[in-house]
C-alpha cells in the first residue's frame, strides 16, 4: 500500500532521512522503532505531507504523493495522530470528532461513523459534551485516535499513542488499535518507544538509526535478533 | 435614578458597537497573532463605499453590497499580503497592521476627500419613551442591529462545519489541517468575516460620528481595550468587554466633570470626553496589571 524510496528530508540545515526505503503491505500492522532522534516523527510528517522531503519518493496506491498538502492526503485515506494528541482544546468532544470527517459530508454515514466510534471508546460516548482540553490524557488519545477514524481513512499514522499514559491504559489502547486493524481492515504505521509492545502488537518492524533503516522485518524475527534484544529490549 | 438608567441603557447601546469591533480584532488576533491597527480604517474605507452606494441606491441595499465589498477587500488582503508575513516574527505583522492603516486611511481621503459626509440615518423619528426614561431611535437600531450581527456570527462559528472548522484552525493550524481543513482558506474565511464585521461597525456609528478618514480610531481604541478587557482570545468576551466599556464610557463622560467639580481641584476640564479617554486608559492598565488575561481569556502558559 505503501512505499518510501530513497527518502532525504529535515528542518533547516539538519537532515534527519537520510535515504529511507521501506514498505508497509496492505492491512498490516507496522511499527517504527528507535532511539529519540532517529527520524520516526519526520518519517510520518513527509508520509502526511506536513514535511516536503528534500528528494525520494513516498508512493501510496502505486502513485507519488510528495508535494500534497496535508489537507488532501486526508481525503485520499491517509490520516495521521500526530504526537501530542493535539485535541482541540476548546471544542468538545463531539466537535473534536466531527471535525475529523470535515472532508466528508456530514450526513447520516458519518452519524453511523460517530456511534463506531463511541462504541470503540464508550467513555468518549460518555463526555461527547464535555471540551477535550478537560480529558485526562489516556481519554485525548481515544479522542486523537477516535477523530481520525472519522475521516474514513485507510491508512492511519499513529505517533507515540502511549506518550505519557499508564500501562493499564496502555493496554487498553492497543487492543482498540489491533481492532480497528482487523475489523475496519485499516492500515496502520506507528511509532512507539517501547520496542517490546510493539513487536507484540505489529506483524512488522523496522528499526531506524540516524536517518536510516538498520533492521526490517516480521516482529517474529525481530523479536529473536540479538541486536534487536540487546539495544531495544534490554535483555 | 431615571438619568443612571437612561445613561446606562444609552451606554450598552455603544457598547454593542465597542463589542463588534472587539471582535473583530479578536478574530484576527485568534486566526492570524497579530493586533491589525489597520483594521478601522480598512472599516472606514468600506464605509465610504456604502455612502457612495446609498446615493444611488436605498440603505438597506448599499449597506449589505459594502459589507460584501468589505469581505472581498478583507480576504484578498489575507491572500496577498498577510500570507507573507504569516511566518515572521509578530513585529512584521504588525508593521503590516500599520502599512494598512496608512494606506486605508490615505486612499479614503484621496477617493472620496478630507471633508466629513453626512451617512445615511435610517430608522428616524422621535425618541421612544420608556417612563421617563428617553431612548434615541438611531441608538436602539445600532443596538438591534449588532445584536442579531452577533447572534448570527455565534451560530455560524458553533453550529456550522465551516464555523467550527474556522475556531479549530484557529485554535491549532496543523491539527486542523491534519482533519483535512484547508487551513490557508480558513483564513482567508477569517479575515473576510473580520473586515466585514468591521465594515458593519462602521457604517452603524458612521451617521453618530459623522464619515471622516479618521473616524473609527477612537471605536478602535474603545474595540481594543475591550478586547484586552474580555481577554484577547476569548468570542463572548469582547462583546461583554464592549458592553463593559459603552456603559463605563457614558457614565464618567456624564458624571465625573461633576465630580472633579466638587473636588475644587486646581485644574478645570470642562469636557466630559476627556475624562471618558482617560478612564479607557485606567481600565487597560488595570486589567494589564492585574488580570492580563482579562476577565474570560485562558491563563495557562503553554511550552512551546
Amino acid at each position: 500500500m505503501l512505499a518510501v524510496r530513497d527518502l532525504y528530508a529535515g528542518y533547516g540545515n539538519v537532515t534527519v532521512l537520510k535515504g529511507l526505503n521501506f514498505e508497509v503491505p496492505a492491512g498490516s500492522i507496522v511499527a517504527l522503532l528507535g532511539a529519540n532522534g532517529a527520524g520516526k516523527t519526520t518519517t510520518l510528517r513527509v508520509i502526511s505531507g506536513m514535511l516536503r522531503p528534500s528528494r525520494g519518493q513516498v508512493m501510496y496506491d502505486g502513485q507519488s504523493v510528495v508535494g500534497l498538502p496535508a489537507h488532501a492526503l486526508v481525503k485520499r485515506g491517509i490520516v495521521h495522530v500526530p504526537e501530542g494528541r493535539r485535541i482541540f482544546a476548546g471544542l468538545t468532544v463531539e466537535e473534536n470528532l466531527l471535525l475529523g470527517a470535515f472532508t466528508r459530508p456530514w450526513d447520516q454515514r458519518t452519524r453511523q461513523s460517530l456511534e463506531q466510534v463511541y462504541a470503540y471508546f464508550p467513555r468518549l460516548k460518555e463526555r461527547r459534551r464535555q471540551l477535550g482540553g478537560t480529558l485526562s490524557g489516556g481519554e485525548q488519545q481515544m479522542l486523537a485516535i477516535g477523530r481520525a477514524f472519522m475521516a474514513n481513512p485507510r491508512f492511519l499514522l499513529l505517533d507515540e499513542p502511549s506518550l505519557g499514559l499508564a500501562p493499564t491504559i496502555v493496554n487498553e489502547l492497543y487492543e482498540s488499535i489491533v481492532r480497528l486493524n482487523r475489523e475496519q481492515g485499516l492500515t496502520i504505521l506507528f511509532v512507539e518507544q517501547n520496542a517490546a509492545l510493539a513487536l507484540d502488537v505489529a506483524q512488522y518492524a523496522y528499526v531506524l538509526e540516524v536517518g536510516s533503516i538498520v533492521l526490517g522485518g516480521p516482529s517474529e524475527d525481530l523479536k529473536g535478533n540479538e541486536e534487536v534484544k540487546r539495544v531495544y529490549l534490554g535483555y | 435614578m431615571d438619568q443612571l438608567a437612561e445613561q446606562i441603557i444609552t451606554g450598552l447601546m455603544s457598547g454593542t458597537v465597542y463589542g463588534l469591533f472587539a471582535l473583530v480584532l479578536v478574530l484576527i488576533f485568534q486566526s492570524t497573532n497579530m493586533l491589525n491597527f489597520g483594521q478601522g480604517e480598512m472599516a472606514t474605507f468600506s464605509t465610504y463605499l456604502g455612502w457612495a452606494l446609498m446615493v444611488l441606491v436605498p440603505y438597506w441595499p448599499g449597506f449589505i453590497v459594502a459589507a460584501i465589498v468589505a469581505f472581498i477587500i478583507g480576504a484578498a488582503l489575507q491572500r496577498g499580503l498577510i500570507r507573507l508575513v504569516e511566518d515572521k516574527p509578530p513585529t512584521s505583522a504588525f508593521i503590516v497592521g500599520l502599512g494598512l492603516f496608512l494606506i486605508f486611511n490615505s486612499l479614503s481621503g484621496a477617493i472620496f476627500g478630507p471633508e466629513p459626509k453626512s451617512f445615511e440615518q435610517p430608522w428616524t423619528g422621535s425618541p421612544f419613551k420608556l417612563g421617563d426614561i428617553t431612548i434615541v431611535r438611531y441608538n436602539l437600531f445600532i443596538f438591534l442591529v449588532a445584536l442579531v450581527v452577533m447572534a448570527v456570527l455565534t451560530a455560524f462559528m458553533r453550529f456550522t462545519k465551516l464555523g467550527i472548522a474556522l475556531r479549530a484552525t484557529a485554535m491549532d493550524r496543523a491539527a486542523a489541517e491534519l482533519m483535512g481543513i484547508p487551513t490557508s482558506r480558513m483564513l482567508m474565511l477569517g479575515w473576510g468575516l473580520a473586515a466585514m464585521l468591521g465594515a458593519i461597525a462602521a457604517m452603524l456609528v458612521a451617521p453618530v460620528i459623522i464619515l471622516h478618514p479618521g473616524m473609527m480610531f477612537f471605536v478602535l481604541m474603545f474595540g481594543f481595550t475591550a478586547a484586552v478587557l474580555g481577554g484577547l482570545d476569548s468570542l463572548p468576551g469582547a462583546v461583554v468587554g464592549g458592553l463593559v466599556i459603552g456603559v463605563l464610557q457614558n457614565l464618567v463622560g456624564v458624571y465625573l466633570p461633576d465630580v472633579v467639580d466638587a473636588l475644587h481641584l486646581p485644574f478645570d476640564i470642562r469636557d466630559g470626553n476627556q475624562y471618558r479617554d482617560i478612564a479607557l486608559v485606567v481600565v487597560l492598565l488595570l486589567v494589564l496589571m492585574f488580570r492580563p488575561h482579562g476577565l474570560f481569556g485562558k491563563s495557562t502558559i503553554e511550552r512551546k
